[in-house]
């Protein structure tokens, strides 16, 4: 995957990163269990796609996913780490409660609330690792649904600006189809003489004709 | 081949997945000493609400009964994938069939008292069709990996006959 491929997907995958981290990470909206986690992927797509004119793939999207489940949960974990320092008693002593208004307070969180810190790299590990398998699923649900119709020619999975950012073009001769970027581009031959029709890459070559 | 590949680390994942939910009672029954990390776990994407979870061995599984529907539907969609091949090209050609098969989990959810199979049930239907694309995911991810190489073994190829 090209550099510029990754940089396109890093804004919404920070977008809806941040987005589903802070929805996972506050204490009271948390309750709604995976859904977040799962909505920041699809959402991902969604802001990916919307600046994509070819239709986004599979493969594209899950990495897309992967990518914001990683930074959702480490937004998450720190979040709920700030929420533990700033409000840790209180929360322990609510948490206590509802546990026990519901019946007995299950081991676990009997070690949480009595070790204090509910913060810890090994959680977070967890948080990143679980948040980026299940944004990985949201995502692919996400092309599923956001995927752009694919037109009679077969979509190729070319990210907005791709083309142009390629790093090797060494001077004026304007190739297309660098080296960089080969197994999507590759079997498209160029021929000047009847690049009429389709847009991208330069109009008035066949003016004359 | 990679499609192959894609499915068996699928599979294994989610039986990997599986085996740690459904072994985390025994665990928890003899104090085994990860037990209490897989209940953590688990419980970051779910509720654990007793009341809501299958119980093994007299203690709660560490997911609820729709989550459970949801892991289970996602495995058996793996292991028959190969099979109803007309049914995953008409996925392939409406990908939006994928909210019909969740449509009854949303209003198991929201509208209908359910029950404990009702909610096993609506999640195992739910995560039916998403395996199908996971799959396709990272059948493609593998390609673009497979692609990538071949393309660097080539150039290598090139550059040492060039000399030449």
């Amino acid at each position: 995957m090209s550099q510029t491929d990754m940089e396109s997907k890093l804004k919404p995958a920070l977008i809806s990163g941040v987005g589903l981290g802070v929805l996972s990470g506050f204490p009271l909206i948390e309750c709604l269990c995976c859904i977040w986690v799962i909505g920041g992927g699809v959402l991902a797509v969604y802001l990916y796609q919307r600046e994509l004119s070819a239709a986004i793939q599979y493969g594209d999207g899950a990495i897309l996913g992967l990518m914001t489940g990683a930074i959702g949960g480490v937004v998450a974990s720190v979040i709920s780490g700030i929420f533990g320092m700033i409000f840790g008693q209180s929360i322990a002593e609510f948490t206590r409660e509802v546990f026990e208004s519901q019946g007995d307070v299950p081991p676990w969180v009997e070690d949480m609330l009595s070790s204090g810190a509910s913060f810890t790299l090994i959680e977070m590990l967890f948080s990143v690792i679980i948040f980026a398998i299940f944004a990985t699923v949201g995502a692919v649900i996400g092309v599923a649904i956001f995927q752009k119709k694919a037109g009679p020619p077969p979509a190729q999975p070319m990210p907005p600006g791709a083309a142009p950012a390629a790093p090797p073009p060494p001077g004026p001769g304007p190739e297309a189809s660098g080296t960089t970027i080969p197994t999507p581009l590759s079997p498209e031959p160029e021929d000047s003489s009847t690049s009429a029709p389709p847009p991208p890459p330069d109009k008035d070559s066949s003016s004359g004709s | 081949m990679s499609r192959r590949l894609a499915n068996g680390l699928l599979i294994t994942a989610a039986l990997l997945w599986l085996g740690m939910i459904l072994g985390a009672p025994y665990a928890r029954r003899v104090d085994a000493p990860g037990a209490e990390w897989i209940y953590r776990t688990f419980h970051i994407v779910c509720h654990q609400k007793p009341e809501r979870s299958f119980h093994l061995q007299e203690q709660p599984l560490p997911v609820c009964h729709r989550c459970l529907g949801i892991y289970f539907g996602f495995a058996a969609a793996l292991i028959i994938l190969p099979w109803p091949r007309q049914l995953w090209r008409l996925l392939e050609r409406q990908p939006r069939l994928l909210l019909v098969c969740a449509a009854p989990m949303a209003i198991d959810v929201f509208l209908l008292p359910n029950t404990y199979w009702s909610r096993f049930m609506t999640g195992f239907g739910a995560a039916l069709p998403v395996a199908f694309f996971v799959e396709k995911a990272l059948q493609q991810i593998l390609e673009g990996r497979a692609n990538a190489v071949e393309e660097s073994l080539g150039a290598k190829q090139s550059e040492r006959n060039e000399p030449a």
